[in-house]
């Protein structure tokens, strides 16, 4: 019998899941995620109830047959809002950190690619951008452009970009040195051709734990920047959103913001699980004692 | 190392000015400005040009944030535009007030992960374990104001333990000092410990993997020794630079705190600042955060540099 | 048996007046009162802020006072005269008034303030109000001569409706202190001033009323948050509060250790519609929305019972009051599909409207007002912009419907005159009617009253018909202290007076 066949093959990528399998916790958050996430999408088409039909004579009912978490203080329905917002608070998560990833990751990989001068620039300007109070940028850009979902995803995007640039360049400073990298530029292959196949893949680690990371915080972003006024707008509904409009009938109707604080801490905290567990699963160093 | 740090000085002046200017443009795109605040909707075409001419605000932008960036640099950041007050006495007023906030979040927060963190890497998969850091994750989940609503619904309203806003000064009376800023600086410390949690675990971990944790083991150590005198010791040393990189965003994050807790510290001054379009408030106050940041990461690669010989500059 | 009753009467009266006694102004005590913005400034001629403005209320006098009832009563001045013609307003100031720095008033003084707010170089947004004054004369220490470019019954309210007309001193415009430092001549003279913090402001001695005020200290402390305000009442931390969120009207109310004061207030809350922009321009179109819409339902949904639905910015039973109501009916949608049609959009049309997070009302209001549009076939997009952005907006007309309201009317001129006088100051909507105008210009001459309110009825009739304000309901003023709090009057016009304010212990 060959060898091949006994010795079962064991890829890089296979061993970061059998790891990150093996911790419970992980799954956990994995599991949270998968059911915000279901909820979020089939959540809104099977509540029958209209998230936008304001209706005065209904506001503030506490939970009842009909309106099974309440209705809030436009006598909209909470519970299919609260799902509805979750598809927004995710929607804008998701399109922010996918900005700062491809923005920050596209200008980390060039920065530590190409050094010097291209390097110092850029990472100075990572360097305002990081150095710039968060909230105040986010404030300012949004102001600038507008309250609104689109321009709240651009604001929290442009806030993150420099945590990816920074990240990303590291990776590639440490990778660049490898053997297999030097050899490919001895060979003549196109800088491109390097960043891609060689580079991005072995960086990818470190980011895509601060990619899970960033998902939950843009979550809790976007609820403060709505508490400050700006973030997403009425009448569409956030998470954050109606967190922030609750706290005003919390003594009165506390299930107005109840239920959407539930689902941004099952959310964020599953979020924050995941991203742990694929950390811990990608470092090797960081073994329990009983082994793995 | 003389040339690293005066390199790291030289960049982070150009950061800092960087940042003057990134300022400068942001307040003056927003639509609005501080002669239609202080009008308010009672304003006619003629007073609006009138203040605004008062206020130097029909000048082109380059000349003036040529003005305002020559004067700082004598550090006179000029006066607010709608209250005269002068700049560098507000941010000065309003720094420790920012500062004790930050301080005590950070003293929560090391309470919290320092405990959590040790726990969490040496017992992960027992269910205490699990549950402290369930538990310190929960901090990360919910949205800073939230916490801090809650806590004062919980803590002043119906348990009326605590004072639900306001600060005081440490020089007027510590024990009150101490009492109202319990509240904010929870909301924050639970959050930023939940943060620091991670990395004390993942510094813990990393050590014991070290070959002299080992050694120790080896030669028949008790495991509390073990991980008090060795361990802990050393994986401080990355808390350390972790703590460091809390205060620093810390600073920036004090926003919201500062506002549901009514606390007059620097955090709120921008914000204020923002929507008054208060322009050399806004300036001056973004210019010190900035500045704080930029000082602290420094002091903090130093550190690295200094206690990590492998570290290339 | 008459011995008897003699005793009991006796005995009766002492009762009263221990009784009387007990319940009689205490003097001293500090009020610490929670109000939700910074003041944007102390110079009264200078700031919009309503911030500063509750601070200012206690600091300054102006010549002629707004009593409770809103008439206008002697302040600075102790009376005055009209002549003939109307054209000279002769004032007599009171003896013995005094600013905080110790310097005696003098007429002088009052001319410099009015003058000062009349100088465009000040910039000030009151100088409309004194746009009939032809010129101030002090004639001697304690008169002041006001001419007038034509007869103007309304100056008095004019002149002392607000503290934006506060008769300031002198000095402290010269060397620059009156934004940070105001001194003025009222039952308060201001202290501190600690930015995002409190305002410290304490007795003034010298006040011009006997035996007032009677605190010995104001501390106004900021507090943002109003869920955070209204806590910080309950727990006791705070004295008084400013503005009641309407939906805690309730639970305050029932809170055994609160007191609620409340009045129907002289604001006004209203859609304003840009005449400029298609297809509002056809009173048509505007009276098919006044038509559409259901003002107990927006006024229920801005705030809960604190308003009074109204199709006319004139409270019910005021004395101007023509019991203009041509939209009482609503909503009535077959009327209004009618007008649209009329107008040629029977389709419906698209629409803006602008509103800000500043006042959660408004976002309210809008909410509501796009639901009840649809059944008119209007699609309303609802544009939610940041305080100081919608200001920008409304100047510069890029709106198409905004929500907003006026405070502190008190004579119907205030309600009008500035707002729909073609190419007046605040007349953002564009409009433009010649016939309102010279009945405006008649109004602010007429001094009969039956003739005055015969004028203002025609210009209720016009304004509210041709709809360049749709209006929507009259907000009630709403405050709450503790009970130890006395001798605290919720006033319509919103003013923030503890001049008759005591603390009983």
């Amino acid at each position: 019998m060959s060898i091949s066949r006994r010795l079962k093959v064991r890829s890089y990528w296979g061993d970061v899941w059998r790891r990150f399998r093996k911790s419970r916790l992980a799954i956990l958050g994995a599991l949270l995620i998968t059911a915000v996430l279901i909820a979020a999408v089939v959540g809104p088409l099977l509540v029958r109830a209209d998230p936008y039909d304001v209706n005065i004579k209904d506001r503030l009912l506490g939970p009842s047959p009909k309106h099974l978490m309440g209705t809030d203080e436009m006598g909209r329905d909470v519970l299919v809002r609260a799902l509805l917002g979750a598809r927004v608070s995710f929607g804008v998560s998701f399109a922010s950190v996918v900005f700062s990833l491809a923005l920050g990751t596209f200008l980390g990989l060039l920065a530590g690619f190409y050094g010097r001068f291209v390097d110092e620039l850029i990472m100075r300007l990572m360097d305002v951008l990081f150095a710039f109070p968060a909230v105040l940028l986010a404030i300012g850009i949004i102001a600038i452009l507008t309250p609104g979902s689109q321009n709240t995803i651009l604001a929290i995007g442009i806030v993150y970009t420099p945590i990816f640039a920074r990240i990303a360049r590291g990776s590639v400073i440490q990778v660049r040195g490898l053997d297999y990298v030097m050899a490919a530029r001895a060979v003549g292959s196109p800088s491109g051709r390097i960043m891609l196949r060689h580079i991005l893949p072995n960086a990818l680690a470190p980011i895509i734990v601060e990619t899970s990371l960033s998902l939950g915080f843009a979550i809790l972003t976007e609820a403060s920047l709505s508490f400050l006024g700006l973030g997403t707008q009425p009448p569409m509904p956030s998470l954050g959103r109606m967190l922030s409009e609750g706290r005003m009938f919390i003594q009165q109707a506390p299930w107005t913001a109840v239920f959407p604080g539930l689902l941004i801490m099952v959310a964020v905290l599953g979020f924050n699980l995941v991203g742990d567990g694929i950390r811990d699963a990608l470092d090797p160093r960081l073994r329990n004692r009983a082994g793995v | 190392m003389q040339a690293y740090v005066v390199k790291r000085l030289a960049t982070m002046v150009l950061v800092v000015l960087g940042i003057s200017f990134a300022v400068f443009l942001v307040a003056h795109l927003i639509p609005g400005d501080p002669a239609r605040i202080l009008l308010g909707i009672h304003a006619d075409r003629q007073q609006i040009d009138e203040i605004r001419r008062q206020l130097g605000l029909d000048r082109p932008l380059l000349v003036q944030y040529g003005y305002w960036i020559s004067r700082a640099l004598h550090g006179d950041l000029g006066r607010s535009v709608l209250t005269g007050e002068q700049v560098t006495s507000a941010l000065a007023a309003r720094l420790p007030v920012t500062c004790s906030l930050a301080l005590g979040a950070l003293l929560i927060a090391l309470v919290i992960a320092l405990p959590a963190g040790i726990v969490a890497a040496i017992r992960p998969n027992s269910w205490y374990g699990a549950l402290i850091t369930v538990a310190s994750q929960i901090g990360v989940a919910i949205p800073d104001f939230w916490l801090g609503i809650m806590l004062i619904l919980a803590c002043s309203l119906t348990l009326g333990w605590l004072p639900s806003f306001g600060y005081v000064s440490i020089r007027e009376s510590v024990g009150e000092w101490v009492r109202h800023l319990i509240l904010p600086a929870m909301s924050i410390g639970w959050i930023s410990g939940s943060i620091v949690t991670r990395f004390v675990r993942s510094a813990v971990l990393e050590v014991l993997g070290e070959d002299y944790v080992c050694v120790a083991r080896a030669k028949g150590l008790r495991e509390r020794v073990v991980i008090l005198r060795h361990t802990v010791r050393n994986a401080l040393i990355t808390i350390v630079t972790v703590v460091g990189l809390q205060l620093a965003s810390l600073l920036s994050g004090v926003v919201v705190i500062e506002v549901v807790f009514a606390l007059p510290g620097l955090g709120r001054l921008a914000y204020d600042a923002v929507t008054r379009r208060d322009y050399p408030m806004l300036q001056g106050a973004v210019l010190t955060v900035a500045l704080a940041f930029a000082v602290i990461n420094l002091l903090v690669d130093l550190l690295y540099v200094y206690i990590d010989p492998r570290v290339k500059y | 048996m008459r011995r008897h009753v003699r005793v009991v009467a006796l005995v009766a009266s002492l009762l009263a007046l221990v009784g009387g006694a007990v319940c009689a102004q205490q003097p001293g005590g500090e009020l610490i009162a929670g109000i939700s913005a910074d003041p944007i400034g102390f110079d009264p001629h200078k700031t919009s802020a309503y911030s500063s403005f509750e601070v200012l209320e206690n600091v300054y006098d102006t010549l002629v006072g707004i009593s409770e009832d809103l008439r206008p009563e002697p302040a600075l001045a102790e009376g005055w005269e009209t002549s003939e013609d109307g054209l000279t307003w002769t004032f007599h100031l009171r003896p013995g008034v005094v600013f905080h720095n110790g310097r005696p008033l003098v007429a002088s003084d009052v001319a410099y303030s009015l003058n000062r707010i009349m100088d465009p170089e000040t910039g000030s947004g009151a100088s409309w109000r004194l746009a009939s004054v032809d010129e101030i004369q002090p004639t001697d220490g304690q008169t002041v001569v006001i001419r007038l470019k034509h007869p103007y019954p309304g100056l008095l309210t004019k002149i002392g409706g607000y503290k934006g007309m506060a008769i300031v001193a002198k000095e402290t415009v010269e060397d620059g202190t009156i934004t940070t430092r105001p001194i003025g001549t009222g039952p308060f003279q201001f202290v501190t001033y600690t930015p995002g913090d409190r305002i410290v402001l304490e007795k003034n001695a010298a006040y011009w009323q006997e035996g007032k005020p009677y605190l010995d200290r104001i501390v106004f402390r900021v507090i943002p948050d109003e869920t955070v305000r209204t806590t910080s009442l309950m727990t006791g931390e705070i004295d008084w509060v400013d503005s009641v969120p309407p939906q805690q009207i309730a639970t305050l109310s029932a809170h055994e250790r609160i007191e609620i004061g409340e009045t129907s207030g002289t604001a006004y809350w209203y859609i304003g519609v840009n005449l400029n922009h298609e297809p509002l321009g056809d009173v048509r179109v505007r009276r098919a929305v006044a038509l559409a819409i259901d003002r107990e339902e927006i006024a229920a949904a801005a705030k809960w019972e604190a308003a009074v639905a109204n199709d006319s910015p004139i409270p019910a039973g005021a004395y101007y009051d023509a019991e203009i109501h041509p939209f009482r009916g609503s909503p009535n949608l077959t009327a209004a599909k009618q007008l649209l049609e009329d107008a040629g959009y029977a389709e419906g049309f698209t629409a803006d409207v602008m509103v800000s997070n500043f006042y959660p009302e408004t976002v309210r209001a809008a909410l509501t007002l796009q639901s009840q549009l649809k059944g008119l076939g209007v699609e309303l997009e609802i544009r939610v912009l940041e305080w100081g952005t919608w200001l920008e907006e409304e100047a510069t007309g890029n709106f198409d419907f905004f929500i907003c309201g006026w405070i502190g009317n008190l004579d119907p001129d205030d309600y009008f005159y500035a707002q729909h006088y073609t190419g007046e100051v605040f007349n953002f909507t564009g409009y433009s009617n010649p016939e309102l105008d010279a009945l405006l210009d008649q109004g602010r001459r007429a001094t009969v009253a039956e003739d005055r309110y015969a004028i203002y009825a025609q210009v209720q009739d016009i304004v509210i018909n041709d709809a360049p304000y749709i209006y929507l309901y009259i907000p009630k003023v709403v405050h709450a202290w503790q009970p130890y709090v006395r001798g605290y009057v919720t006033r319509a016009d919103e003013a923030i007076r503890f001049v008759d304010t005591w603390i009983e212990s």
